[in-house]
């Protein structure tokens, strides 16, 4: 087995395409998982974009009803899996080990095959547009709708054995971060030190090892149904469909925190940044984010009030998810406490932080309306619903994400994005959303039902549906400067290292951070560290004008690159890719699996000639 | 050589691990003495033993994590994390459990209704043949002749009648009386020829609630009751057909997958 | 390579490796959490036979779960043997490990065959489909679990194992002694407790 890995030389290249295929620094696989998340948010965008003008008007037949389904399936599955998850990700794997004061996370080589597994995750569910066998039963795929009998070809497989894949990259990534958080912060940040992003990702990452095992056996179940004749979901046989909905929903609350619980961090860095003072009540802010992790797992019927689960249970969704709002509630307070007096700056990144409250207020709002079970008898399954989902999940999490990479984008390529441009960016992103999903709202009060097809015009739907596809066309121009924005930023000047004057230690370093982060690892002052640095260094009588310097990289010992990770990955989406095409194939992924292991095991973190 | 001196204190010696082996042994011996029927106890403890089984095995549990996985002798943030975990799990599976089978423990109705002995299990614990099982159910539902009234009730929340199969002699002035007791579903109740209670629902999906999810004049179907919206009931009169197996069927969309039982005509 | 990571700086003072174990081991009893409380959910609800009445074998699987905790007993003088650093025995204790390990899984290969032709099977009942699929993922993290130890047991043959890299015959304990409390659970709810259900008994039958 160790001929294996003396066969084969060890990557030693920092440049080039091989050099990116092997790295396992966490600032480039940041890169990598943001650069490939936005190319599956256009994907997405697409999508969307397809819905969008199918129901642009009544009696529409732009596309068959079948390519409907699949549209919708697919733009949520993306967005939900394949871009806000990793554009988070990319936000921990960039920011985390800075803010903390480490040089990297606890398992360098772990982290690279997080993202090789996503990435081939993301890559074998869009197979499914290749071969026109694509997912279409939604993207919480409802059972049995999703037996074989009602979906008869392979796209329920494709979404199934994706998620699988995209679920191993997901919990790997989750332990990675636990770890990296709880025991590789500088000395003298203690947990009621650490930034709230910290924290934030902290919990989401404790919601992913803890949720994900839930929809494995689910979509196990699913697959077996599917594949095997087993009849877990099948009524004919004693299976019930609702066991699939408390699985799906078990894992689907937390989940709906796993998406939003980062960007309320990104948030609680950005808006004391720039209203010039500290976080109101950081303590508050922190245990409300634990009380929301917990109570998250108490609430998950609230997805199924209509499936006739009794008053009973009903009656105690209806109260676990009311309590819910409590501490989500309690963040807002303290956000809006925060800007309170403070000597605010519209920066591009404060206004998507200001964005983010506003929206993600009037989305918890219609969130409250639907916790009462009697109301939501109504809302169940109508537009209103969609408009609640995309007020949280478009201007809450993409909004906040949005706001990091505007805030985080002159620590990663030491360049600024144009400001009036990204202001541009912002008023089309906040115009378009509003055009676009605040319609739904009412359209979902008249009747409209989610997912439906197509109407004829005596609904009255019309109208609203119009403005809505509009509003989509101005979200697309948003995204489109956007992309203008990061192209031109190519030419603009370097910005020095602190062009926010932040608190967080990240600041602290040269932009972008040299492959070791910090040459010496900080000891930390307090909850803003860096403002504390500057103050006393104000104090003294030599302000900080420049990085902490930067020294050789030879002499900082760094995990060397490694082909181990990639090569594990291929393996594992082969054993996805075989059990949707041949079984033979799964076993050739389960050998060059396998193999990985062995040759990653045999070697070390580190080669030995980068030893000192 | 400090840190080795540090892990034979602070782990069990040999002797300590083959003690922990013996009990472990020991405890799976009684698990296994009281379920064994021939041992005697099984029968005097009856559903008792359940808990002291579970009782027993969370003992096990509890070793294993606290000895073998050295738990009790490892930094608590580890047993920490580990329970955290475990409980989690814990709650979850017995609120999901809970949701579904109810908090009295039965099983559902649907699975009661519909379950057929295992033929093998019975020829072995009775040594024959097994009896047709059509007449075996028949025998038990006695033959009505004359004005007769029919009752079947709706199970609850669950989308299943309470009743299987009902009986009737031919040209017999017969009235079916449904009750609904659920509170969100509404049903109704379709006799139809035998084998096409899912084309009348797919039909009747068609003719929408209006006409009570049947579509009017369809040949296949004998009589059918008003759509009882939740918690009300209804009935329906008619003429008992020419002997032979019919259906009866609520057509709700979707409902007639799992709602529907045997009518026989004497 | 272990030793540069046992003097590594942590914040806690805890290993990396053993924190990334504990965390997973939480994680996976939510895996298995999920897969028994189908199991519970669809207990007595099987349509047809075979019930497990007609099928289980408590006494053959009373067998096998000793042999399981007999490894576990073999794991942890394994454990002992490497803080000892003997050679010989960390190498023998392993293999025992694996060895029992297989033992069990012989037995699971035995018990689905018998399962197999008296009718039993995935797509046949409820109860097919969620015992072999509980089962047969134990089964599976048990094989996982023999590989790791063969591998390490190579490794301990080469020389590489002894106090220093204790860690790495201690992380595979602690995943080998959870395999070993997953069955203790499912010995109990499947077999002991759920061994001698019959099918629901039909209304008026």
């Amino acid at each position: 087995m160790a001929a294996i890995t003396s066969v084969i030389p060890r990557p030693t290249s920092y440049e080039g395409l091989w050099g990116w295929m092997t790295t396992v620094d966490h600032k480039r696989i940041a890169v990598l998982y943001g650069v490939t998340a936005f190319i599956f948010l256009l994907i997405a965008g697409l999508e969307a974009g397809v819905i969008r003008m199918q129901l642009a008007s009544a009696d529409s037949t732009l596309v068959s009803p079948g390519r409907f389904n699949q549209m919708f399936t697919m733009h949520a599955t993306t967005m939900v899996f394949m871009v806000i998850m990793p554009l988070s990700v990319s936000f921990f794997n960039f920011v985390i080990p800075l803010a903390i004061g480490a040089r990297d996370v606890a398992f360098p080589r772990l982290n690279a095959l997080s993202y090789w597994i996503f990435l081939f995750g993301g890559i074998l569910l869009h197979m499914s547009f290749v071969v026109d066998q694509v997912p279409d039963a939604g993207w919480f795929s409802y059972a049995n709708l999703t037996e074989k009998p009602f979906s008869v070809d392979r796209g329920l497989d494709f979404w199934s054995i994706s998620l699988l894949v995209l679920g191993t990259s997901s919990v790997a990534g989750g332990l990675n971060f636990i770890v990296t958080i709880i025991n590789m912060r500088a000395p003298g940040m203690s947990m009621m030190r650490m930034p709230v992003f910290v924290w934030m990702t902290l919990i989401t990452s404790i919601l992913l090892v803890l949720a994900f095992p839930v929809i494995t056996v689910g979509l196990i179940e699913l697959t077996m149904d599917r594949n095997f004749g087993t009849h877990f979901f099948i009524p004919a046989q004693g299976g019930d469909p609702i066991l699939w909905q408390h699985l799906f929903w078990v894992f689907g609350h937390p989940e709906v925190y796993i998406l939003i619980l980062p960007a309320m961090g990104i948030v609680s860095e950005i808006l004391p940044t720039f209203s010039r003072k500290p976080l109101f009540g950081y303590p508050f802010v922190i245990f409300s984010g634990i009380v929301i992790a917990i109570m998250g797992w108490a609430v998950w019927s609230h997805h199924m009030f209509t499936v006739g689960l009794g008053p009973v249970a009903n009656s105690v969704f209806t109260i676990t998810t009311m309590l819910i709002a409590v501490p989500t509630g309690v963040k807002i307070f303290n956000w809006i406490g925060t800007l309170w007096r403070g000597a605010l700056e519209f920066t591009t990144p404060m206004m998507f932080a200001l964005g983010f409250v506003a929206l993600f207020i009037i989305g918890g709002l219609s969130g409250v309306s639907h916790a009462v079970s009697p109301s939501d008898f109504q809302q169940q399954d109508t537009y209103y619903i969609v408009a609640h989902i995309h007020y949280v999940l478009f201007g809450g999490s993409m909004f906040g994400i949005f706001a990091g990479t505007y805030y985080w984008f002159p620590k990663i390529t030491g360049k600024m994005l144009n400001e009036t441009l990204g202001k541009i960016n912002f008023w089309l992103l906040f115009i378009g959303m509003n055009l676009t999903f605040f319609p739904m709202h009412f359209l979902g009060l008249n009747g409209m039902p989610r997912r439906i097809y197509t109407y004829t015009a005596e609904f009255g739907w019309e109208y609203l549906n119009q403005i809505a596809s509009f509003g989509y066309l101005v979200l697309l121009i948003g995204i489109l400067v956007f992309m203008y924005n990061v192209w031109q930023s190519r030419n603009s000047r370097h910005v020095g290292h602190d062009p926010w004057d932040a608190p967080g230690i990240e600041w602290s370093i040269a932009s972008p951070p040299p492959p070791y982060n910090f040459a010496e690892i900080p000891q930390v002052l307090g909850r803003d560290h860096y403002w504390i640095v500057k103050e006393n260094a104000e104090a003294a009588g030599t302000p900080i004008t420049g990085p902490e310097p930067t020294v050789d990289p030879k002499s900082i010992h760094m995990p060397s690159p490694s082909y181990w990770p990639l090569f594990t990955a291929v393996g594992v989406a082969l054993i996805g890719g075989g059990l949707l095409s041949h079984f033979a194939l799964s076993f050739v992924g389960g050998a060059i699996a396998f193999v990985g292991v062995i040759g990653w095991s045999n070697e070390p973190a580190a080669a030995p000639n980068d030893h000192h | 050589m400090a840190h080795q001196t540090e892990h034979t204190t602070n782990h069990p010696s040999t002797k300590q691990y083959v003690t922990i082996a013996i009990i472990l042994f020991a405890i799976t011996i009684v698990e296994f003495l009281l379920i064994w029927d021939r041992v005697g106890i099984a029968d005097d403890l009856g559903a008792s033993k359940i808990p002291l089984l579970v009782a027993l095995s969370a003992v096990k549990f509890a070793i294993v994590i606290l000895f073998y996985m050295h738990l009790k002798f490892d930094n608590p943030f580890f047993l920490r994390v580990f329970v955290a975990g475990l409980t989690l799990a814990f709650l979850v599976g017995i609120a999901v459990i809970s949701l579904f089978v109810g908090f009295e423990g039965k099983p559902r109705t649907f699975a009661q209704n519909t379950a057929v002995p295992y033929e093998e299990h019975a020829e072995k614990d009775s040594g024959e043949a097994v009896t047709g099982e059509t007449g075996a159910k028949e025998t038990d539902t006695p033959i009505m002749t004359g004005p007769v009234t029919l009752v079947v009730g709706v199970a609850g929340e669950t989308l299943g009648f309470d009743t299987q199969s009902i009986t009737a002699a031919s040209g017999a002035e017969v009235t079916i009386s449904v009750t609904n007791p659920s509170a969100n579903n509404s049903h109704n109740l379709v006799i139809v020829k035998a084998g096409t209670k899912d084309a009348v629902a797919a039909d009747g999906t068609a003719a929408g609630p209006t006409n009570d999810w049947v579509t009017p004049g369809d040949s296949r179907v004998i009589a059918h009751t008003k759509l009882l919206t939740p918690g009300v009931d209804g009935e329906v009169t008619f003429t008992a057909p020419a002997p032979g197996t019919y259906q009866f069927v609520c057509t709700f969309p979707g409902h007639n997958f799992t709602m529907f039982g045997d009518f026989v005509v004497n | 390579m272990a030793h540069a990571i046992e003097h590594e700086y942590t914040t806690t003072g805890l290993n990396h490796r053993k924190m990334l174990m504990w965390v997973f081991l939480g994680s996976d009893c939510l895996f298995f959490g999920s897969l028994i409380a189908t199991y519970m959910v669809y207990r007595g609800q099987s349509l047809v036979g075979p019930y497990p009445v007609d099928i289980i074998n408590v006494p053959v699987t009373t067998i096998s779960t000793f042999v399981l905790l007999l490894s576990s007993f073999a794991m942890v003088q394994a454990l002992a043997a490497t803080h000892a650093d003997n050679r010989r025995a960390i190498v023998g204790w392993l293999l025992a490990t694996a060895f029992l390990g297989a033992i069990f899984i012989g037995f699971q290969i035995v018990e689905f065959n018998t399962f197999k032709n008296e009718g039993l099977t995935l797509g046949g009942n409820l109860f097919g489909a969620t015992f072999f699929t509980l089962t047969g993922f134990h089964g599976a993290h048990v094989t996982l679990g023999i590989i790791w130890l063969v591998a390490l047991a190579i490794l301990g043959k080469k020389g590489r194992l002894g106090p220093n890299t204790a860690l790495d015959v201690e992380l595979c304990g602690l995943y080998w002694h959870f395999v070993d409390i997953v069955w203790i659970v499912i010995f109990t709810l499947l077999y002991l407790i759920g061994g001698f259900d019959a099918g629901p008994a039909p209304l008026g039958g």
